[in-house]
């Protein structure tokens, strides 16, 4: 059970990391989107 | 109409009998084929020496020469257009289907060549008899049609890129394993001595495999050839 | 994506993750094979095979739709689908070879069909990506890609009809955990809903990250002058 718990942890700071590098690309590409229409 | 269909045959033979003669000069892709694949069957036959393989084994190892031998030869037909300039001409004075076809039926007949040198080769140095030669003739002849059908498109993209060689083989395996599946299958039954009833389902796949594959080529040559 | 959406996915991902490891095991552990805690790492990998083959389909419709219309904008959503293709490929055969070290006792087995045929799916996508860096032109490397991944797709059909028959003897894919002897599902309520939500966010992850890449790849095409 706590083998399951620490793998657990492992995979949700994976994903969190997965998240927020997404949310912070999104974040980039949207601010050079509106470079080029100015 | 008839005049119109012996025409187009005519064009297409024109095409090919225009690369046999452009091959006569050099004997490049002719060369590269046979002496890969003769070098490659004494690699085999020397490593094997005295240890006594499978003839399942052996039906792999026979479509195994055929492929590479193909691949190192088979690119040739497109790449020589390319590198001498010609292909221009040739876009300009006929349809992309003369063409395809005409370069089919080339590599068609270079497997052909590689092919009947190759087999009394195989028999004598691996000292297999097919058991059944009525099944091993038809793993050989709709395979080599489907390996020339299906190289032919792959030839054609590649004369377009940088590097032709290796790109040739990288692009032509994916498209060509169910081929090999399929035709390994068969000539494994050929080699063992099998019944008819145990080619049905590879052969059948082999067939389809020929007509979906040469069909889809043709269709697709154009978006290759008229850049 | 809305933010509405990513927080959702958000969520739900957590969520998955969470119900995957404290929930039971989704293998009956009197007939697993190796630990039943193993089998959980199925909540992730099927759902990552999927994403990879579905990647597979997008790049092919984009691929026709390029040669109908010869619109750059269709080749980069080919190129994109083929991309994030490979990258869920690998995750799922990493993923997938975890699994069978811990329960066959070994990294990859050549006997094994979908291990054989996710490695096919990943030579097909090298070698796409092989005849895109050697095309400088770039109309010229779109509609050769194109032609080249129809030609694939064409030759993965006719595997598809090949490779189960050579592979009818061996293969030791745990389909029993999903389908029992009848072809019945026999997954419980708890594995189904933490199942089916998992692909769900998958998917929602691939889309989000097949739009960005997008993006990415356009204002990268828009600074240059022939630009599309």
């Amino acid at each position: 059970m706590n083998a399951n718990i620490v793998v657990m942890i492992v995979t949700l700071i994976i994903w969190l990391g997965v998240f927020l590098y997404l949310l912070s690309l999104d974040r980039k590409v949207r601010k050079l989107e509106r470079g080029h229409e100015n | 109409m008839p005049s119109g269909a012996l025409n187009w045959v005519g064009s297409v033979l024109a095409v090919t009998a225009k690369d046999i003669r452009s091959e006569f000069r050099t004997r490049y892709a002719l060369n590269a084929i046979l002496m890969f694949a003769l070098v490659t069957l004494t690699v085999i036959s020397f490593g094997l020496g005295l240890l006594n393989p499978s003839k399942e084994i052996l039906a792999a190892l026979f479509w195994i020469i055929l492929f590479f031998a193909a691949m190192s030869g088979l690119a040739h037909a497109f790449v020589r257009e390319e590198e001498s300039g010609t292909s221009l001409v040739l876009k300009l004075s006929c349809p992309g289907t003369v063409v395809f076809f005409g370069k089919m039926i080339f590599n068609l007949i270079l497997l052909g060549v590689l092919a009947i040198l190759i087999v009394p080769l195989f028999i004598i140095l691996l000292k297999i008899i097919p058991a059944d030669w009525g099944i091993f003739l038809l793993a050989l002849i709709p395979g080599i049609i489907g390996l020339a059908g299906a190289t032919t498109i792959v030839a054609a993209v590649v004369s377009q890129a940088t590097v032709k060689g290796a790109l040739f083989t990288v692009l032509s395996f994916p498209v060509l394993l169910p081929l090999l599946v399929a035709v390994i299958e068969i000539t494994e039954v050929a080699f063992l001595g099998g019944t008819w009833a145990e080619i049905k389902a590879p052969l059948q796949l082999l067939i389809a495999y020929d007509v979906v594959m040469t069909t889809l080529s043709v269709m697709l040559f154009d978006f290759v050839w008229r850049q | 994506m809305k933010m509405v959406w990513k927080i959702l996915l958000f969520l739900v991902m957590t969520a998955v993750i969470i119900g995957a490891f404290v929930t039971a095991s989704p293998m009956n552990p009197a007939i697993s094979v190796g630990s039943p805690d193993a089998y959980r790492i199925f909540y992730f990998h099927v759902p990552q095979a999927w994403v990879a083959s579905l990647s597979f389909l997008v790049a092919m419709f984009y691929s026709i739709r390029y040669l109908q219309t010869r619109r750059m904008a269709f080749d980069i959503r080919a190129a994109v689908a083929n991309r994030l293709g490979l990258f869920f490929a690998v995750i799922a055969t990493v993923t997938g070879s975890i699994f069978a070290k811990m329960t066959w006792g070994e990294f990859w087995n050549w006997s094994e069909i979908r291990e054989v045929s996710i490695f096919l799916l990943m030579v097909i996508y090298g070698a796409y990506f092989a005849l895109r860096s050697a095309v400088a032109d770039p109309d010229k490397r779109a509609s050769l890609s194109a032609v080249t991944s129809i030609l694939f797709a064409m030759a993965a059909i006719f595997l598809i009809f090949v490779l189960p028959r050579m592979y009818a003897e061996f293969s030791q894919h745990p389909s029993d955990s999903v389908v029992d002897e009848e072809g019945q599902i026999t997954m419980g309520r708890t594995v189904a809903l933490i199942f089916f939500s998992s692909l769900a966010a998958f998917t929602a992850l691939y889309v989000w990250m097949y739009r960005l890449t997008i993006r990415v790849d356009e204002t990268g095409h828009n600074r240059t002058p022939e630009g599309d």
